[in-house]
């Protein structure tokens, strides 16, 4: 049937003719390629305003409960928003799905590998970024080689799937395979007088450690949006949970 | 929505007959193989005397449900038999309604959820053939008939008798899924091959396992169907060295694909000598899905899909199906039991549609702030409070010490007494000097602390 309205189908023309640019791009995908972290003030030092898909992030942590976590899943929240699965790779058997809950994060697109040796985990990160139906990978690498990392980063590039590894501080002057490294970390807020704990949100510091279009060293500090860290709900003591 | 036809047969009746009993067992498997004429599908059950149909769209050919079922009674009277019928959406409503029912009559209850409770709502729990254990707390309970378990909040339910209580009790509303099985057993798919010479090269037996496979999944291939879970064994010269159970997350026929995936397994295995033989069984088959290819994927498309199925069925061969699990939230306080692991392989993603409304429903819970991990044994810490049984300002983990600067808490969690292992603790999320955010508990009584995970 002849369609009478002329104008639709150039809409529909101009629409096709955009989706065939994106598959040139990065074939077996229409989606755009930058991926917003989740955070604006992480955006805004992001160049492009967020990570590109088929790279690898690194997040260097000094400790454990630094917030790296919290930033490479709500990247994650983001990438899996336009479709494709979230897969966290746990070498730890710690990994907690309601934390993840907590950060706006669905259960129904996420599945979990629980590893037991570092041979294990290495291989599962692998086959996960290499997988198109996987939007994005988290994990926690504790040991890997330059090697290893090297691998993921082109597994990633030929998927264009975005893994996002938090990573001990002490890989900083290692080798990266990584299109961004970031060294993240919670800044203890000093309370002024009077001040309940809740008047003040998580403060973090994420500096520019590798990648280009920034400058090295280049650091910003925010405090956590209530929108992602419910802090507040924590600042009124919860009444007695008896069942 | 399914259809299932009951037949239940009395223990103690026979028309006509001298003894006046039921029809002993090689007489049920008779009458389950005469009743094939009725329906593709007809399962026994030995322990109720009944015989299961599956009637879904068959009573078209008979003028509906009612001229089916009362042609059925009148075929098996003029054979001597009188069993009370019930045709329901479940099995479990269709046994549970036949079994209160008199013989020779037919009831007929219409589809839906809504219909299958009303017709259920008089009968006693024990119809619903739970456990004895559940049986016995109900009753204790004061619980005796379906409408008022029907009314008890699931959440409740499933904290006091877990799930398997749920699970049944969702099978017989049709809520979830509950097999029929045949009583006339499938064929089985085995092929077996004994080596000439004893052989430890992972070559040869992947290419042995080829040319078997691809013998054994033909006649499912023929038929449409795939392979849903292969059992391998390899023998030695001193009986069996290692079987395990292949399973894929989608139906297939192709060789190549379950050749791939044994590989991973027996890369994994220390054979303790040479194999001499091998044997491949199907124990569970199913239709193949059909795909159609899309120029345009958009969002989670079927494609996505399929490609994660595949990921899964590689990630479950060497790491084994426990170890690729997705996460389901229980309605449970004790932080270690908040979720469960469901193996992937078994818990298929759900559509499209059900995935938006379960993130409405998470979006609309407004879940509380939990840490990202969660340590599997909460780990002692000393704490320095100023005041008894007040917030922590020190905490010392091994030989460090962090100072904590603020904190929210106490969140009190006391749950679990009718487990028997009750938990009462005061949880505060701290921030340390250092810089990170954990989550400590006071275990009450007593007064022990303990770190319990990290906001990482």
């Amino acid at each position: 049937m002849a369609r009478s309205n002329r104008q639709p189908s150039e809409v529909l023309l101009a629409d096709l003719r955009a989706r065939l640019e994106a598959l040139a791009i990065r074939p077996g995908s229409a989606e755009p390629s930058i991926v917003r972290s989740g955070y604006q003030p992480l955006d805004a030092l992001l160049p492009g305003g967020g990570f590109r898909r088929g790279t690898l992030v690194e997040w260097l942590v000094e400790q454990p409960g630094a917030g790296a976590s919290t930033l490479a899943l709500g990247a994650a929240r983001e990438c899996c928003a336009a479709g494709g699965a979230l897969v966290v790779v746990d070498g730890t058997g710690e990994f907690h799905p309601p934390g993840a809950v907590a950060l706006g994060l669905s259960l129904e697109e996420l599945l979990l590998v629980r590893t037991a040796s570092p041979e294990d985990e290495h291989w599962a990160i692998d086959q996960a970024l290499r997988s198109p139906g996987v939007a994005a990978v988290v994990a926690w690498p504790e040991r890997c080689g330059p090697k290893a990392v090297r691998r993921w980063q082109l597994a990633a590039e030929r998927s264009g799937s975005l893994g996002l590894l938090v990573r001990p501080a002490r890989v900083r002057d290692e080798p990266c395979w990584a299109a961004v490294r970031l060294a993240v970390a919670t800044v203890p807020v000093v309370l002024p007088a009077g001040a309940t704990a809740s008047s003040v949100g998580r403060r973090l510091r994420v500096e520019w450690v590798r990648g280009s279009g920034v400058v090295v060293g280049k650091t910003i500090e925010w405090e956590l949006g209530h929108e992602t860290s419910a802090v507040p709900r924590l600042s009124v003591p919860r009444a007695s949970r008896r069942a | 929505m399914k259809r299932v036809l009951c037949l239940a047969f009395p223990f103690r009746e026979r028309v006509g007959g001298p003894e006046r009993r039921g029809p002993a067992l090689p007489d049920l498997r008779q009458l389950a193989s005469w009743c094939e004429q009725f329906s593709p599908l007809v399962a026994l059950d030995e322990a109720t005397s009944s015989l299961l149909l599956d009637v879904t769209g068959v009573a078209a050919w008979f003028g509906g449900e009612s001229a089916l079922a009362e042609r059925l009674l009148e075929q098996l009277e003029a054979l001597g038999h009188r069993p009370a019928a019930a045709l329901a959406d479940t099995p479990g409503a269709a046994r549970a309604l036949a079994r209160r029912r008199e013989g020779g009559a037919v009831l007929i209850v219409p589809s839906g959820e809504a219909a299958t409770l009303t017709a259920l709502a008089e009968l006693p729990v024990e119809t619903l053939r739970l456990e004895p254990k559940h049986l016995a707390w109900l009753t204790a309970l004061g619980i005796e008939r379906i409408e008022q378990l029907a009314a008890l909040p699931r959440a409740a339910l499933a904290e006091r008798f877990g799930q398997e209580l749920l699970k049944r009790f969702d099978q017989v509303l049709g809520r979830a899924a509950e097999t029929i099985v045949p009583h006339r057993p499938a064929p089985t798919l085995v092929v077996e091959q004994t080596f000439e010479f004893p052989t430890d090269s992972l070559e040869l037996l992947a290419a042995a396992m080829s040319e078997r496979l691809a013998v054994l999944v033909r006649p499912v291939a023929e038929r449409r169907w795939g392979v849903e879970r292969l059992e391998v064994r390899l023998n030695g010269a001193a009986g069996v060295l290692a079987q395990f159970t292949l399973g894929v997350y989608c139906a297939t026929a192709r060789v190549d694909y379950l050749l791939e995936l044994i590989r991973l397994r027996l890369e994994r295995l220390r054979l303790s000598e040479p194999v001499t033989g091998l044997r491949l069984a199907v124990s569970s088959e199913a239709p193949l899905g059909c795909r159609q290819q899309e120029l345009f994927p958009a969002g989670s498309t079927r494609d996505d899909r399929h490609h994660l199925g595949e990921l899964i069925d590689h990630l479950a061969s060497r790491l084994g199906s426990d170890a690729v699990v997705r996460a389901k939230l229980r309605a449970d306080y004790q932080p270690e039991l908040a979720w469960q692991a469901q193996p992937a392989l078994s818990s298929p993603a759900p559509s499209a549609s059900r995935r938006v409304r379960e993130r409405t429903k998470e979006a609309t819970e407004q879940p509380v702030l939990r840490p990202l991990r969660l340590v599997r044994r909460p780990r002692p810490v000393e704490v320095l409070s100023l005041v008894p049984a007040g917030p922590p300002q020190v905490f010392r983990l091994g030989a460090k010490e962090h100072r904590i600067v603020r904190h929210w808490g106490p969140e009190r969690i006391e749950t679990g007494w009718w487990r028997g292992r009750g938990v009462r603790r005061d949880y505060y999320c701290v921030e340390t000097q250092p810089g990170g955010w954990c989550w400590l508990f006071r275990e009450l009584p007593g007064g022990r602390w303990f770190l319990h995970g990290w906001y990482d």
